[in-house]
C-alpha cells in the first residue's frame, strides 16, 4: 500500500526529525508532505533529509509564512497527496511497527478509512499501554477491540465516532476525502472535529467501508503543559461552534441516513462543552455559556437532551450547572 | 529461539513462516496451517469456523462446535530432540480473546509406543486486552519427560466450545 504522511509543523523541527526518522526506519511511507505553518525559524528540508535519512524525492516541504493553524496546514498537505491512501500526523507523535503490519493487512482491501488503536502517554503514569479508558470502552462497545482487521457495522460506527476526534488514528482513502470534500476546519484548535465526524457521516459502514484494527499503531505524546495549541485556553476555543453547527446541520439534513448519528454526536458535543469549560480562561466562560445555550436551543431537541440525560445524568447535570452558574446577567 | 549454539536452540519453523505470511480460510475439522502447525480436534466436536493470519501475527481463530468431544488443540512441531544440554524448555506468547478463556499447554514427546505429555504449570488466561504469558519446564525436575525423543510438539489445549482466540505471537525457547 502506498501511503502519504501529511504533517503540519509549527516550531517543532526536532520532533519532526524524530518522526521522519521513524517513518524511514519503518519504511511505511511512499511520500511525506510537511507543511511548515509559520515556524519562527523555517523548517529546513536539508536537515530533515539528513537527520531522517528520507530520500529527497520522498519529501514535499511547503510553508505558510504566517501561521494559519493545523487545520489549514493539514488541508494544504492533503492537496499535495498523490497516493491512493494517506494518514494525517502530528509532528510530535510516533508510529509503531504495528503500522507497517496494518498496511500489509490493508493491501488490496477496498475501504474509505481504517481506524486503529494508539498508545496515549498519559497511561504511563499507571504503567499501562494503550488508549484511554474512555476510548477503550467505546471500542469494546463497538465490538472491534479484538482483531487485526474488522469491518465496522453501522451501530459500531456510532460508538467509534464518539472516541476522541484525533486525525492521526485513521488511514484514509484519499479519494474518499476528496470526493466528499472532507477536511479540517480552518481554526486554531478543535480543527479535527469536522474531519472526524464527517468521515463517519460520509463513509458507508453498511457496505463495509469502515475498518477497525486493534493494532496500537501510533504513540500519542500528551503534553500537559507548554505553549502547544492543545493547551490554549483563549478565545480560539470559541470558534468550535461553527464546525459543530455544520455537522449538526448535515445530520439534520439527512435524518433518514444519518439520524442514528444525532444522539452520539450530541452526546459528544455535551462532553466537549464540559471539557472546554474546564480548559477555558474563566473570563471567557460567560461568553462560552451563551454560545452553548444558543447551540443547545438551535441544535439539540429537548427529547434528545432528555434521552442523553437518562443515560449520562452526571455529565448533563454538570454541563447544565456550568450554564446556570455562568449565565450572563442579561440572559 | 534460534542461536548459533545448538544446545540453546528450539526451532519452530512453522511459526516463523506463519508470522510473515498472510492467509485465511475455513475450518472444518483438522487443519494444517503449515507443515508443523496444525489445529487438531476430536471429530465428535464437529468443529467449524474461520482462521486468519494477519501480518506480523500468527493466528486468529473463530471456532464453532456442534458436538461434544474430548479435545481441540493447536500443535506446534518443535525442532529439539535431546534435552541433555537443556535446563529449561518453555514458551512466551501474546494473545487476546473477546471473551475470556483458559488454555493449557504441554510438551508432547514421542516414545516407542506413543507419546508422553508434560504439562506446563500455569494456566493461560486470554482476555480482551492482549496479555503476555511466559512459562517453562525445569527439565531436571520433570521426571516423566524423556531426555531424548524422536519428535516433540508444543500443544495448546483450547476450549471445547465456541470461542474466538487471537494468538499474536508464540515463541518456544530452550535454555
Amino acid at each position: 500500500m502506498n501511503l502519504t504522511f501529511a504533517i503540519p509543523a509549527h516550531n517543532d523541527q526536532n520532533d519532526l526529525c524524530r518522526l521522519l526518522a521513524r517513518v524511514q526506519q519503518l519504511k511505511i511511507a511512499a511520500h511525506v508532505v510537511v507543511v511548515d505553518d509559520g515556524s519562527d525559524v523555517p523548517v529546513s528540508a536539508e536537515s530533515l533529509l539528513e537527520i531522517s535519512g528520507l530520500p529527497a524525492d520522498h519529501l514535499t516541504l511547503l510553508r505558510h509564512d504566517t501561521a494559519l493553524g493545523p487545520g489549514a496546514a493539514r488541508n494544504r498537505a492533503l492537496q499535495h497527496v498523490a497516493t491512493d491512501h494517506m494518514l494525517f500526523m502530528d509532528a510530535d507523535d510516533l508510529p509503531t511497527r504495528e503500522l507497517g503490519h496494518l498496511l500489509c493487512d490493508l493491501d488490496g482491501q477496498d475501504f474509505d478509512f481504517c481506524m486503529f488503536q494508539h498508545h496515549d502517554t498519559r497511561l504511563e503514569r499507571e504503567h499501562s499501554w494503550g488508549q484511554t479508558a474512555h476510548d477503550q470502552t467505546l471500542w469494546q462497545a463497538a465490538k472491534v477491540d479484538v482483531g487485526a482487521l474488522t469491518p465496522v457495522a453501522p451501530a459500531a460506527a456510532t460508538q467509534l465516532a464518539r472516541t476522541a476526534n484525533y486525525p492521526w488514528n485513521k488511514i484514509y482513502r484519499t479519494g474518499f476525502l476528496c470526493d466528499h470534500r472532507i477536511g479540517c476546519s480552518e481554526i486554531m484548535v478543535h480543527e479535527d472535529i469536522e474531519l472526524h465526524w464527517r468521515s463517519f457521516l460520509k463513509a458507508r459502514p453498511e457496505m463495509g467501508r469502515i475498518l477497525a484494527s486493534d493494532r496500537i499503531a501510533m504513540i500519542h505524546m500528551f503534553h500537559e503543559h507548554g505553549a502547544r495549541l492543545t493547551n490554549r485556553t483563549g478565545p480560539e476555543r470559541l470558534a468550535v461552534f461553527e464546525p459543530l453547527e455544520r455537522i449538526s446541520a448535515e445530520i439534520d439534513s439527512d435524518m433518514g441516513h444519518l439520524g442514528h448519528f444525532a444522539r452520539p454526536f450530541h452526546r459528544f458535543t455535551i462532553g466537549l462543552f464540559d471539557w472546554i469549560w474546564h480548559n477555558l480562561d474563566p473570563a471567557l466562560r460567560p461568553q462560552f455559556t451563551a454560545l452553548v445555550q444558543r447551540f443547545r436551543h438551535a441544535h439539540i431537541p429537548p427529547a434528545l437532551l432528555d434521552d442523553i440525560t437518562r443515560t449520562d445524568p452526571a455529565l448533563v447535570a454538570r454541563v447544565l450547572d456550568h450554564l446556570v452558574s455562568d449565565r450572563p446577567a442579561d440572559t | 529461539m534460534q542461536t548459533d549454539d545448538p544446545s540453546l536452540s528450539c526451532t519452530a519453523p512453522a511459526l516463523n513462516a506463519m508470522r510473515t505470511s498472510l492467509s485465511n480460510g475455513e475450518i472444518a475439522g483438522n487443519v494444517q496451517f503449515l507443515p508443523g502447525l496444525s489445529l487438531m480436534a476430536d471429530p465428535a466436536l464437529k468443529i467449524g469456523g474461520q482462521f486468519c493470519s494477519p501480518a506480523g501475527r500468527l493466528l486468529e481463530l473463530d471456532i464453532t462446535t456442534s458436538g461434544v468431544g474430548g479435545w481441540i488443540a493447536l500443535h506446534v512441531k518443535l525442532g529439539i530432540a535431546t534435552l541433555s544440554e537443556t535446563a529449561y524448555l518453555g514458551f512466551a506468547c501474546r494473545h487476546a480473546a473477546p471473551a475470556e478463556l483458559m488454555i493449557r499447554a504441554c510438551l508432547r514427546s514421542g516414545t516407542e509406543d506413543g507419546f508422553v505429555d508434560t504439562f506446563f504449570d500455569k494456566h493461560i488466561l486470554a482476555a480482551p486486552d492482549p496479555l503476555n504469558h511466559v512459562d517453562a519446564l525445569h527439565i531436571a525436575t520433570c521426571r516423566t519427560l524423556p531426555e531424548t525423543a524422536p519428535w516433540r510438539e508444543l500443544i495448546l489445549f483450547l476450549p471445547k466450545r465456541d470461542f474466538r482466540w487471537h494468538l499474536h505471537d508464540l515463541r518456544p525457547f530452550a535454555l
